[in-house]
């Protein structure tokens, strides 16, 4: 009886035991199985907290920055806030108060020349910009070049802007300012995407060359080319003399001006249009008193055209 | 019979296999302790991160917003300034430079 109860004990010890075994081990396993999982997990969790803390951290000084620049840009608003009351105060002829919006857009046809170096030197001196519908002109890329380092439009005319040849079809059109916009492409490294039309848009010498419709034809194709074209709204009838009185000029700029809000005004920068330089200073100082704010067409000025 | 008599339930003489499976449970519970242990501070440490990550994404999302709500404020300020400086330029004096004279 001592004997067989000893050795039922030690069968029941032993399957214990090995039951503990394989329960122990398996766990043992199981978790070492789970354990680079987890690892894993956890150097996952480890970079990303890593990420965000760079994240953060490059946030704040952006924040910082921003916060400077705006700081320094609001000191600036007041002090030139300041400056304009006093300007208000001293000269009251001026007209700023409601016309905060007021733009007008100086063009210049048919150059570059002479005139243009002038021209572009008066808008250096007084920080305007303005456009260029330019020809395309041997010895001359430096002007380019110049109206596009300066901060102007540099815009497109005509290669040749001889009527009886561009206007006689739509490809020769096209043919005509496509090989401008490559050459000044070349030139100056930007595409020009504005444009004017020799005579405008609605012009009747093309007419004679390419029949009534020429227009009609060629202008959506100018459009489909990716180009913009502008006519204008206030013409300085320099082009109506060979060398217009610079006094009309003047008038004929401030008086078709008055009541618009945006004003393309019409000129040329041929060599012969030397009173269109004469005229300039009067020009802006005119169109500065009637509250107008200078720029340079670009793709967003709203378009002005005849058709 | 000798044999299974001898090894696992033999009686006076050393039962090998007895001492075998206790061996393995031994080392067994060792272990498991062990990877028990090291996977509750894992799991831990992957809550903690994860806490972590919440909170700081959070904080960066706001900073976010903040820059993103600066920079308009900048962009706003920067026109306010473009008209102040246009309506000034109306008040400055037309400069004739040496090549128009």
């Amino acid at each position: 009886m001592g004997y067989g109860r000893r050795k039922s004990n030690k069968i029941g010890t032993t399957l214990l035991f090995l039951l503990l075994a394989i329960v122990f081990g398996g766990c043992a396993g199981f978790l070492a199985y789970k354990l680079p999982e987890k690892v894993s997990a956890l150097k996952v969790a480890k970079e990303a907290v890593t990420t965000f803390n760079a994240e953060q951290v490059a946030l704040e000084e952006e924040l910082n920055t921003h916060k400077l620049e705006l700081e320094a840009v609001e000191t600036e608003v007041q002090n030139k806030k300041a400056q304009l009351e006093k300007e208000i105060a001293a000269h009251p002829s001026v007209n700023v108060s409601d016309d905060t919006n007021k733009f007008a857009y100086l063009t210049f046809d048919d150059g570059p020349s002479v005139n243009t170096v002038k021209i572009l030197d008066f808008l250096k001196a007084n920080n305007i910009k303005a456009t260029f519908f330019v020809l395309g002109k041997n010895n001359q890329d430096e002007i380019y070049k110049r109206i596009v380092n300066e901060g102007h439009t540099l815009a497109i005319h005509s290669n040749t802007h001889e009527y009886d040849k561009i206007y006689r079809s739509v490809d020769t059109f096209m043919t005509d300012i496509t090989d401008l916009s490559k050459s000044l492409e070349k030139i100056t490294g930007v595409k020009p995407t504005i444009m004017r039309f020799p005579g405008g848009s609605n012009n009747t010498i093309s007419h004679k060359y390419g029949g009534t419709s020429i227009m009609d034809q060629i202008i959506p194709a100018v459009n489909n080319a990716g180009f913009t074209y502008f006519d204008w709204n206030v013409d300085s009838s320099d082009a109506s003399a060979n060398r217009q009185d610079k006094n009309v000029i003047v008038n004929s700029v401030l008086n078709g001006s008055k009541g618009k809000d945006e004003a393309v005004i019409l000129m040329h920068d041929a060599p012969a249009k030397t009173t269109t330089v004469d005229a300039l200073p009067q020009i802006v100082e005119g169109l500065r008193q009637q509250g107008f704010s200078f720029r340079a067409i670009t793709g967003e000025t709203e378009q002005v055209k005849f058709k | 019979m000798a044999y299974r008599s001898n090894l696992i339930f033999g009686t006076k003489k050393k039962n090998r296999f007895l001492g075998v499976c206790i061996a393995i449970t031994i080392l067994g519970a060792a272990l498991t302790i062990c990877l028990l242990g090291e996977n509750l501070f894992i799991a831990s440490s992957i809550n903690k991160n994860t806490a972590s990550i919440e909170t700081i994404s959070k904080t960066t999302e706001d900073l976010r917003a903040e820059v993103q709500a600066v920079k308009e404020q900048k962009v706003a300020a920067e026109k306010e300034l473009a008209e102040l400086q246009d309506n000034l330029a109306k008040y400055e004096p037309v400069v004739i430079p040496d090549s128009m004279k």
